[in-house]
């Protein structure tokens, strides 16, 4: 029996409710363990595909195969379970809860599962944020933390629950170079380390190096 | 503490001068309505109870609330007194079983009440330790006043002088203490009872002095003159400021004991008829009163209730306003909160997720601020024990 592909486009096709903006996607596939790019110009769509591929938004035609499953079939409530469970999100803006520390953002997708967090998870969290070196801030409000510790502390929580495919959004955006390279660094060896697929929405060509393949979204989609 | 409630506890920690200022306008404003019920309850169940219990009470004419308050409850009012002569009157009468009372004086800023033994019978009321009011300089103190003022029986207390700086007013006596009452949770708990002679004799109507031949043996000066069989004895006399065993009998009263005054007459009748009997004849007179303590009781309430129908109304603005308050708080917060709530949303976070999150932190707010009206308004129960005595 072979393993689907964490992540395939086929034919998809969507357009806001508006009507505003239109997306035909490119076919594409990312394997396991593979690490993808998307790159493009502003306004081209890529953070629609990111939200496709997350389940957020849902195509009006071809299929979105995200860890195998057909979003667009699956009910909502499906699809945020897989988006909670089994996906790891990153923002550009990092999307931390001011109220609660670097280790409990970290711990979030527990708690959102409704879950008290086991002393698992608290382990988990601690070694995550250890290896991203965040150990002496772990109890510190994102309020205190620089933006390269808070964009480490949402690289952790979304590999608390070890998904299979990390989406990430433009996360080294509003970083400096210096920093957004060190998040960069990070984040592709860590889903190297657990062989975790990775899809990166970049605008920034300079940091293309780390990726095995970098899917161009103006090219892909000329005539 | 499941995920929900963990994340809606830190928020609302997080935001603690928002929350504290919900939790303190939601206090407030279930705080005045809880609070006013707590205390008209018991302000009507006190008033009701008491005047279920006495049937009729008599006094000098003037201001009924005045003499069902002070003949029920011991608040002290500045009213004409009747005559002993109307007690006897009504004993011999026989309709209905006769207490007289004698409210004037106060023991250490408490109540002093005298009265008859058949007091305590109708009361109900028993010795938890030592016995009733039997003799003249007898004190027997309600349960709550023993413990407030500290003495048991055995113990001597000086009752309060009428008028600290008017030398011709009778000074303090010495009164000892032979019984502390059982508790009742009656105003009976709060005051002392005493014998009426000894009443009298704080008056100053009746006093205690050696026999005149006695007097002259030991100071003849003390003795002006003697004229048939009359004695004359000098101001210079320093009449007994104690009541000794040995000294009760030289206690008396030189005028016609008739006239003793009285504060009110409490009337137990056999019946109803012998009830609205006497309370005609004696309402007949222009001089004095007799009242049904359950229907003054009744206008007292409704004047009370209407009070209390003002602090509600005051109650509703204050809650509709905090509710506005809660609200525009609450809209404003999720405004700002937007992004956040999007972010939980995007995370995956179940459907209903975030709605439940808000009702939760709101339902902390109201939870908090219920249960601080809640021990306030208990705090208020349990600090005035008595509304009664602040009419």
């Amino acid at each position: 029996m072979t393993v689907p592909a964490p992540l395939r486009f086929e034919g998809v096709r969507f357009a806001y409710p508006n009507g505003e903006f239109r997306l035909r996607a490119p076919d594409l596939c990312v394997e396991r363990g593979e690490q993808v790019a998307l790159v493009g110009p502003s306004g081209c769509g890529k953070s629609t595909v990111v939200h496709l591929a997350a389940g957020i938004l849902v195509p009006q035609a071809g299929r979105v195969l995200t860890l195998g499953e057909d979003l667009a079939a699956q009910p909502d409530e499906a699809r945020r379970r897989l988006r909670l469970e089994r996906l790891g999100l990153v923002f550009q803006e990092f999307e931390l809860l001011d109220y609660l520390d670097a280790l409990e953002n970290a711990l979030v997708p527990r708690l959102l599962a409704g879950h008290s967090p086991t002393a698992a998870d608290r382990e988990r969290a601690h070694e995550l944020l250890g290896v991203l070196g965040l150990d002496a801030v772990a109890t510190h409000l994102p309020a205190a933390l620089s933006r390269g510790e808070r964009q480490r502390v949402a690289l952790s929580r979304a590999l608390l629950t070890e998904p299979e495919l990390v989406l990430a959004d433009e996360p080294t955006a509003s970083l400096d170079p210096e920093r957004a390279a060190q998040v960069l660094e990070l984040l592709s060896t860590q889903c190297r380390a657990r062989g975790t697929a990775l899809l990166l929405v970049t605008h920034d060509r300079s940091a293309l190096g780390h990726f095995d393949r970098v899917v161009d979204l103006k090219e892909e989609l000329q005539p | 503490m499941s995920g929900l409630a963990r994340l809606a506890w830190r928020q609302a920690r997080h935001a603690s001068g928002r929350s504290t200022l919900l939790v303190a306008a939601v206090a407030v404003a279930l705080f005045v309505p809880l609070a006013s019920q707590v205390l008209t309850l018991r302000f009507d169940r006190a008033l009701r109870a008491r005047a279920a219990s006495t049937p009729l009470v008599v006094g000098a004419a003037g201001s009924r609330f005045d003499l069902t308050l002070e003949a029920l409850f011991f608040r002290r009012a500045e009213r004409p007194s009747v005559s002993r002569e109307l007690a006897e009157e009504l004993r011999t009468d026989g309709r209905a079983l006769v207490v007289p009372m004698h409210l004037d004086h106060t023991v250490r800023q408490r109540p002093l009440v005298g009265t008859s033994p058949e007091y305590f019978e109708q009361r109900g009321l028993t010795c938890a330790e030592g016995s009733l009011p039997l003799f003249v300089g007898d004190l027997t103190l309600g349960a709550r006043a023993a413990e407030a003022l500290g003495v048991g029986v055995g113990d001597r207390v000086f009752s309060d002088p009428p008028k600290l700086y008017d030398l011709s007013q009778p000074a303090a006596m010495e009164l000892l203490v032979v019984g502390v009452l059982r508790p009742s949770g009656t105003p009976d708990d709060g005051v002392a009872f005493a014998d009426l002679r000894t009443a009298w004799a704080l008056d100053g109507h009746l006093h205690g002095h050696a026999a005149a031949e006695e007097l002259a043996a030991g100071d003849p000066d003390l003795v002006i003159g003697t004229a048939e069989g009359r004695v004359a004895l000098s101001g210079a006399l320093i009449e007994e400021r104690r009541f000794e065993a040995d000294q009760r009998e030289r206690f008396h009263y030189h005028g016609d004991e008739a006239s003793l005054p009285l504060s009110a007459i409490l009337l137990f009748p056999a019946d109803e008829e012998a009830r609205t009997i006497l309370k005609a004849r004696i309402n007949g007179r222009r001089t004095e009163q007799a009242l049904r303590p359950e229907q003054v009781v009744e206008d007292l309430l409704a004047v009370v209730f209407r009070v209390k129908a003002l602090l509600d109304r005051i109650a509703v603005l204050l809650g509709l306003s905090t509710a506005a308050l809660v609200s525009l708080v609450a809209a404003l917060s999720l405004r700002v909160r937007a992004r956040e709530l999007r972010t939980l949303d995007l995370l995956g976070a179940p459907r209903g997720f975030v709605a439940r999150l808000v009702l939760l932190e709101l339902g902390l707010v109201l939870a908090l601020g219920a249960a601080l009206a809640g021990a306030g308004a208990a705090l208020v129960g349990a600090l005035v024990p008595d509304l009664v005595t602040l009419l």
